[in-house]
């Protein structure tokens, strides 16, 4: 049995195709200049045992074929904490909507109340999740390399000492949120287009919430960029302030949505539930409570823009 | 030697390592000739580590290599380059101002 030939032959398969032969040759060669030596030595041929050792010594395949790979790793050395410290939160923040869902249930007697009760659900949220974050963080690493961000860095940018900082708990729990209300969001049914967008569709639920997706798509970039520097800045703030004027916005364009319009459309969508010009006027009173509080949040954000420290 | 040490250890010659790959491939090498003459003058690297090493510095322009068939058998040989000499001439400045900066602590301590 040629157990050299076997080894190379494992190495290679873990090798790109581009310096597959190459190497495999190389190694082969070393082996069997390694073995051969080793006989000098022995003055006899080796025994498979030995064979065995000598293969050991040089390293699993795996581990040979990595040192010559160049390697890339999707999360650098210096993301790398704040990746896995997102990634723990992220375990505690679904654990615990798992257990208000499943009490929620519980005291309900349904179990559709949240679309994590079951825990084969929680374990698919969980790999959506990590799918989500592990790509945010590659790409926010690319990124920075790209502009070479860690060797490029600049004292004078450095934050006033008065300024604002962000606890990176604050962050880091805010970041999932938006991952989850995201994806929370995506439950309600919504045709992407610019109809919809300005309540040309007449459903007024569906036009709040393309608003609100916009929002969380404007406002995750500021705190992914607030987990790599945790301050507060004029450009942070603005994404924020853009962010909340998306939902006033859309709280404005819904609301002027007909209710009778929109209960025709409701009533379209769901024929068998029970959908009164009642009911619909309460959502009249959510979008505009949501969007109020919204907008108190940009003249908050505003009034700290204009007192950041230079 | 405790297990930390020892990777302390491993660390300090893999950075010295290239510095000394590159001092003995001032004459044509192939890979094992090359760690036998590493492994007697006292630094023991892992094959792991040292193949790709050479690769690497192949692939940099430290290094040049040709396949030849001696002793009835294909072996890779490697040589330093033009390059590889100027990289080891900056290499061996840093080497004698850091041997001279620890002398001169251990100096400083006594």
């Amino acid at each position: 049995m040629n157990w050299t030939a076997r080894y190379v032959a494992q190495v290679k398969s873990y090798l790109p195709s581009k310096d597959r032969d190459d190497v495999a040759e190389e190694i082969q060669s070393l082996l069997e200049d390694k073995i051969s030596d080793r006989e000098e030595e022995l003055q006899r041929n080796l025994n498979e045992q030995e064979t065995f050792a000598l293969l050991r010594d040089f390293g699993h395949p795996l581990k040979v074929a990595s040192a010559y790979r160049n390697n890339g790793v999707l999360i650098s050395e210096e993301l790398f904490p704040i990746y896995l410290l997102v990634l723990r939160y992220l375990v505690i923040v679904l654990a615990a909507l798992y257990a208000v869902s499943f009490f929620a249930s519980y005291v309900n007697g349904s179990r559709d109340l949240w679309p994590g009760v079951g825990l084969g659900d929680l374990v698919d949220m969980g790999t959506f999740y990590f799918g989500a974050i592990t790509l945010v963080f590659h790409l926010t690493d690319r990124a920075l390399q790209k502009r070479d961000f860690l060797a490029n860095w600049n004292p004078n940018k450095l934050p006033s000492e008065k300024a604002e900082t962000e606890s990176l708990f604050t962050i880091v729990v805010t970041f999932i949120v938006i991952l989850i209300w995201f994806k929370a969001l995506n439950l309600v049914p919504v045709e992407h287009t610019i109809d919809e967008l300005f309540g040309n569709t007449n459903n007024r639920l569906a036009t709040f919430v393309l608003w609100l997706k916009l929002q969380a798509i404007v406002t995750l970039p500021a705190y992914i960029w607030l987990l790599v520097r945790p301050h507060w800045t004029p450009g942070k703030r603005a994404l924020i302030v853009i962010a909340n004027l998306a939902v006033v916005a859309g709280g404005a364009v819904a609301l002027s949505i007909d209710s009778a319009q929109f209960v025709n459309v409701l009533a379209e969508t769901f024929p068998n539930a029970n959908v009164t010009i009642e009911r619909v006027n309460v959502s009249t009173w959510i979008i505009g409570g949501w969007a109020g509080a919204c907008l108190l949040g940009v003249v908050y954000d505003i009034r700290k823009i204009l007192r950041t420290p230079k | 030697m405790s297990e930390r040490i020892e990777s302390m250890r491993m660390e300090l010659r893999r950075g010295i390592l290239a510095l000394a790959v590159l001092l003995i491939l001032r004459q044509e090498q192939y890979g094992y000739s090359l760690r036998k003459q590493l492994q007697e003058a006292g630094m023991d690297i892992e094959e792991g580590t040292l193949y790709p090493l050479i690769r690497r510095l192949e692939s940099y322009g430290l290094l040049t290599s040709r396949w030849s068939e001696g002793e009835g058998r294909k072996r890779r040989y490697y040589q330093i380059s033009a390059e590889g000499e100027l990289t080891l001439q900056a290499l061996q400045q840093e080497w004698h101002t850091l041997n001279a900066a620890m002398a001169q602590l251990k100096e400083d301590q006594s």
